[in-house]
């Protein structure tokens, strides 16, 4: 008897000693991987159930993994990816106003920096004053900060032209910046 | 200034929920439907891996030469019922055509598979290497037992399995090569997250 290549990609995956690799991968980035997706769906039961899919999904397509990027942030973007896509679903995808773009902003005067630690922020009260702001400021604002990804790979990733998506970014930054004045005052 | 800002966000733990309780059963949950549903349905999508060269237009001519062959053996089988002559090659250049076939298809896989030896992987290949010894050594016996019954089918199937199961073990081999690899990346990109 001769396995297909079909039975042995079958195989793999439900192969019982594969199936406790499966666990501890899951282990090692479940947790991680449940606050990026709660980050931007902001549902629990969603961001878990996204997170398990991406998971799933990721040991399916193990292959396609380039290994230029490590394990854990070849996921993250499937997870990133993931999430998303439900936004776009449900119709919650961060969009860029009209009177923003008409609005013209050129290069703002952005790094007028804010000392985090003198304003007493914590990344618990940070997160509550982000959920204050539009929708489309906190998601890339978590995108930018919280997941570290810059500029370009937001706009690519949220399927934005750049110098619009550019201009919402550093808006979006600059509101932070003024919520967090607010707080301070 | 603004990579203060960045390099504080980098320094933060925004991670701070818990899990929701239960959700390991509930993705053991998730992997066994979907074993469940691929065993039976199976249309999984074909590994889209980089090195398509070898074991993939191996086992696709494995499967259709596995026909073809047994299609021409069987029929060689029962046109040299009345032959005399004792050995494969001598009976049949046919049998002897499909014999070199396999033979050389299972060499180059060897070589490749020896090209990839680490120290890891050493035993995994150890291990493949004896396996092909003793299908070798029932190759032999196989062909004694043709010399008698050169009309049996039995005979003949049992020759052409003997080579599958050669290419299944080399096959093997390799993705448990492969899957040690994928372990061993794991492993060094633990504490990237």
């Amino acid at each position: 008897m001769t396995l297909t290549e079909t039975e042995i990609s079958i195989y793999d995956l439900c192969e019982q000693g594969d199936r406790r690799a499966q666990m501890k991968l899951y282990d090692q980035y479940a947790y991680g991987m449940y606050h990026v997706a709660l980050r931007i769906v902001q549902q629990t039961d969603l961001a878990q159930d996204i997170m398990q899919e991406s998971m799933i999904s990721a040991f399916r397509k193990m292959n396609q993994w380039n290994r230029e990027s490590t394990y854990g942030s070849w996921l993250k973007r499937i997870v990133i990816n993931n999430s998303l896509s439900h936004l776009r679903k449900a119709g919650k995808m961060p969009t860029i106003d009209y009177e923003e773009v008409s609005y013209e902003m050129e290069q703002q005067p952005d790094d007028t920096g804010i000392d985090m630690e003198q304003a007493g922020m914590t990344a618990r009260k940070v997160l509550e004053i982000m959920s204050e702001l539009k929708e489309n400021y906190r998601q890339v604002l978590t995108l930018s900060l919280i997941e570290g990804m810059d500029n370009e790979e937001i706009c690519e990733i949220l399927g934005l032209s750049n110098g619009q998506c550019r201009t919402m970014i550093s808006r979006a930054k600059q509101s932070l910046r003024n919520k967090i004045e607010e707080y301070e005052g | 200034m603004k990579d203060d800002m960045k390099s504080w966000f980098q320094q933060q733990d925004f991670d701070t929920t818990p899990l929701p309780n239960g959700h390991r059963e509930a993705f053991l949950e998730k992997l066994e439907e979907l074993c469940d549903e691929e065993t039976k349905v199976i249309p999984l999508p074909i590994d889209k891996d980089g090195d398509k060269d070898n074991t993939f237009s191996l086992s696709k001519i494995l499967k259709w030469s596995a026909a073809a062959t047994l299609a021409v053996l069987l029929g060689i089988a029962g046109l040299k019922m009345t032959s005399t002559d004792t050995t494969v090659t001598e009976v049949s250049p046919e049998i002897a055509q499909t014999q070199t076939f396999f033979s050389s298809t299972i060499k180059n896989e060897l070589e490749q598979l020896n090209t990839l030896r680490t120290a890891e992987n050493a035993v995994i290949i150890e291990e493949a290497l004896a396996a092909i010894e003793k299908l070798e050594l029932q190759y032999e016996e196989i062909k004694q037992d043709y010399r008698i019954n050169k009309d049996s089918k039995v005979v003949i199937a049992a020759m052409i399995e003997n080579f599958q199961n050669r290419i299944q073990v080399l096959e093997i081999a390799r993705e448990q090569i492969k899957q040690l690899e994928e372990l061993k990346l794991e492993k060094e990109n633990e504490n990237i997250i």
